[in-house]
This record gives structure tokens, C-alpha cells and sequence, in this order.
């Protein structure tokens, strides 16, 4: 890594070293099936095209 | 939105906020219409079920409940320094949690493309951070296909195969990838 972008990189996070946690959420968020299939017809249109995969 | 991004890291905004796991970071930025607006990147705490090593990554503006919009569409006055700030935090993270990818859902095909046009203008600079992958996710077997014919898709849009993504690469629409992994380049 560049010298110069790994100075910033040391720089910021010494900077907010103490800042603490946080609980800020996402309205969506695409990473879990749970949060993307949100309705049975979802639910069953992934079994029915999963099935059909396996077929 | 701008295709032409060109990712600059001695040109971000200026970090507000960043919390102390590093999986929160706040920034301002300008929007075509002269205000600004405060937009959050946030990392997930719990690694993706299909692929436990990438966190997913998402930004947008914060909204009145505290929350990161990450379906909102701005106008920013340069997208290109909204982009290097967001590879700027995901560098800040991943160099304290170099065991840990981050993904990046593109959550409709126009996101997508953006992220892969993106990637793909700027691979010699991000190649020099990151080792970059491409996930047909499984997501896309939910996608309206105006057919509805179960036959176009094929089983790597259920299995979530990381592969490598290659400077030039082409790739046809149905096989596009819709996910993207930043592992820390060793």
C-alpha cells in the first residue's frame, strides 16, 4: 500500500480512536435471505425456482 | 447517475464521524443543488450466511430516524469523491479487520452495472488495495423475469460463487454479477 494512503488510513483512525460505538441501522439490506424474502409469494416463488434447479 | 467515476484517494470528503469498530463512517457531501447532505457507510456486525467472511457494506443518506437510506437516490456534485470516500473508509476498515471482506450488494442491475463500470475504470487503482470478486447471488432467482421462464437461470445464481473479476472482463447481462467481495490485498 502507497505510504501516503496508509498515513491518512493511521491518521483517521487515531483521529476517532475513542469515538465509541454505534447503533445505526440500514432502512434494507440485501445481505440475508430473511431480507429479501419478506412474503410467502417470495418465499414460494424461490422454492419453485430452487426446485426446479435441483430437477 | 454518472458512469464516469474515477476514484482519487487524496480527493475524499472529510470524515465526521468514524465509530471506534470502524463500521460506521459519516461524511458530508454536496449535492448538484448546492446543499449538502450526511451520508453514512455502514458495515454489518454479522458476516453474510452464504459467504461468512464478507460483511455487507452499505451507504446512503441518514435519515430523520437515525437510519442509512440505502435506497436513496441524490444528485451529488461529484460522485467520484463520494466513491473514493467510500473506498477510503472500506480501506480504514479492512486494515483493522484484515481477516473480514466487505460486500457490496448491487441491488438492482443499473447499481450493478454502475459498480462493475466502476471497478472496471478504476482496476489498476483499486487493484493496488483490494483483490475484487464478482457473486452471481442468489438474490437474482427472485428477480421478475417477464417470462417467468425457471430455465434461464442457472445454479450459480444460487450457490454464490466468488470469482475474480479481470481487467476488461465482459460480461452478458444474465450473467452479471450482482454482488461484489473487497478482500485486503496481502
Amino acid at each position: 500500500m502507497e505510504k501516503s494512503v496508509l498515513q491518512k488510513i493511521k491518521e483517521i483512525q487515531a483521529r476517532f480512536a475513542g469515538s465509541g460505538k454505534h447503533s445505526v441501522t440500514a432502512v434494507s439490506n440485501y445481505s440475508s435471505l430473511a431480507e429479501v424474502i419478506k412474503t410467502k409469494e417470495q418465499a414460494d416463488l424461490f422454492m419453485k425456482r430452487l426446485r426446479a434447479l435441483e430437477s | 447517475m454518472a458512469l464516469n467515476i474515477q476514484i482519487d484517494l487524496n480527493n475524499c470528503y472529510a470524515f465526521e464521524n468514524v465509530s471506534s469498530d470502524h463500521s460506521l463512517t459519516q461524511f458530508a457531501t454536496r449535492l448538484k443543488n448546492g446543499n449538502q447532505a450526511k451520508i453514512g457507510i455502514l458495515i454489518n456486525n454479522e458476516g453474510h450466511h452464504l459467504l461468512p467472511h464478507v460483511f455487507n457494506l452499505c451507504f446512503g443518506p441518514i435519515c430523520d430516524k437515525g437510519q442509512i437510506d440505502d435506497n436513496a437516490r441524490l444528485s451529488h456534485e461529484s460522485y467520484s469523491k463520494v466513491f473514493s470516500t467510500i473506498v477510503m473508509a472500506s480501506l480504514i476498515f479492512l486494515t483493522k479487520n484484515s481477516d473480514k471482506h466487505l460486500g457490496i450488494d448491487g441491488s438492482n442491475n443499473a447499481r450493478a452495472y454502475l459498480y462493475f463500470r466502476t471497478i472496471q475504470n478504476n482496476y489498476d487503482t483499486l487493484t493496488k488495495y483490494f483483490d475484487i470478486y464478482g457473486v452471481n447471488y442468489y438474490v437474482r432467482v427472485l428477480r421478475k423475469d417477464e417470462t417467468e421462464n425457471i430455465h434461464r437461470i442457472n445454479s450459480n445464481d444460487v450457490t454464490a460463487i466468488p470469482r475474480m473479476i479481470r481487467k476488461g472482463e465482459k460480461i452478458i447481462l444474465d450473467e452479471f454479477y450482482n454482488y461484489f467481495i473487497f478482500k485486503l490485498k496481502k
